[in-house]
């Protein structure tokens, strides 16, 4: 299972799985992340390197075809599989955001 | 060699990129930029420029090996399309730099660059583990020599080479040491910063001086056993053992530019035949090399 060799999703490996909803190359995968993140999240091209190998690893992205992308560089895209986990994590996130509700409004 | 090429012999650790980062950046401000990136670094002129330079741990498969292998051509490839010009690299420790102050750091996850330190470590420590093993059991060999050679001679130069072979362990085993200390106290002081939610502490700018220091330390301490073992040698052995070993000494100075040789990217059978080459072109100066050296000591009389 995913989570098992991943364990938590960072905040940064988040950001990525939700910009491979559609293929792109590395640099994409950058630009995108900031535009997602509203420029609050920057990933140097390292990590960013590292957790697509990790991703590709564990079956959550592939490597893909995208239309746009610059040539000779390689793209991906998430998989059926990565989709699904995006998914448990967005859902983790919502509960936990959820059930912090009341109490950030009453230290409000 | 070109005298507008600078070089300089810069050893350091893995977790001491950092502080190779800052020299590097201090070089090209005061006009030497980083051109290879070798056991001796060589840097050409240029204009004084102020430069963000990244030395990072290339996560990719066969990282460190002398040629770019395609996975780690395609990390240097997204390093460059975010802004970041490849230089050269040593091992895993691949350099980059860039002008440009906005872009970000190549590796941003602390917890990684950590990891990225102590698996490339490991790696390092297995070949030294190696290497000591080595020498250690040349040591013990030629110590059983030593202690059973019933012929004068052949015993001291038995006794002589097991010194050798133990002042290489002694040396091998100190720079061993330090390094693992090294690292594991950078290792703790950088997991402690992450938990307190700070950034890695920088190395301090005399940790390049103290790994220089060593490693000339080291040259010299193995050079000068080297030349007390030969000396010892020549002047224990007779004129045709003088003149082979003369001969095989000689013979292998040209064999320290066999890096050089490997260092661009040929097709396996170039490699083959210059891997056969250096071993015939060795035996062959050997041999013209053995005659030589014979007739300068009276040999095969």
């Amino acid at each position: 299972m995913p989570r098992e060799s991943l364990q938590t999703l960072t905040e940064p490996m988040y950001y990525v799985l939700l910009a491979l909803v559609r293929p792109l190359c590395g640099i994409e995968i950058m630009e995108r992340v900031d535009e997602l993140s509203h420029g609050r999240l920057a990933i140097g091209p390292g990590t960013l390197y590292s957790m697509l190998k990790k991703f590709e690893e564990n079956g959550l992205i592939a490597p893909a075809m995208g239309p746009d992308s610059p040539p000779k560089r390689k793209t991906y895209a998430i998989t059926p599989r990565g989709v699904g986990f995006l998914k448990q994590e967005y859902e983790r996130l919502k509960r936990q955001a959820e059930d912090g509700k009341t109490i950030m409004e009453e230290l409000v | 060699m070109s005298s507008d090429v600078k070089k300089e012999f810069l050893p350091f650790y893995y977790s001491d990129l950092d502080a190779v980062a800052r020299h590097l950046e201090l070089m090209a401000a005061n006009g030497w930029m980083l051109k290879s990136f070798g056991n001796t670094c060589e840097y050409e002129p240029c204009e004084p420029l102020i430069a963000r330079f990244n030395v990072v741990l290339c996560p990719a498969k066969d990282a460190d090996s002398p040629q770019i292998k395609p996975e780690a051509r395609e990390f240097i490839e997204l390093c460059e399309d975010s802004g970041w010009q490849f230089i050269d690299h040593r091992g895993p420790a691949y350099a980059f730099f860039t002008a440009d102050e906005t872009i970000p750091s190549i590796i941003t996850d602390e917890a990684e660059r950590i990891e990225a330190v102590r698996r490339a470590g490991g790696r390092s420590r297995l070949l030294s583990i190696a290497n000591i093993g080595i020498n250690a059991l040349q040591f013990l060999l030629r110590l059983t020599d030593a202690l059973t050679e019933k012929d004068p001679v052949s015993r001291g130069l038995s006794i002589a080479l097991a010194a050798f072979f133990g002042i290489a362990v002694i040396l091998l085993a100190v720079g061993l040491i330090t390094s693992l200390m090294s690292e594991k106290r950078w290792v703790d002081a950088a997991n402690a910063a992450i938990s307190a939610g700070k950034p890695i502490p920088r190395s301090d700018d005399g940790v390049l001086r103290r790994r220089k220091a060593y490693s000339v330390t080291f040259i010299i301490a193995i050079a000068a056993a080297t030349a007390l073992l030969i000396a010892y040698a020549m002047r224990t052995m007779s004129p045709e053992g003088r003149s082979f070993l003369a001969a095989m000494l000689t013979a292998a100075l040209p064999l320290a530019f066999i890096p050089r040789l490997f260092k661009k990217k040929r097709s396996p059978a170039a490699k083959t035949f210059i891997i056969i080459g250096l071993v015939l072109g060795y035996l062959l100066l050997t041999f013209i090399l053995v005659l030589i050296f014979g007739a300068a000591f009276g040999a095969f009389q």
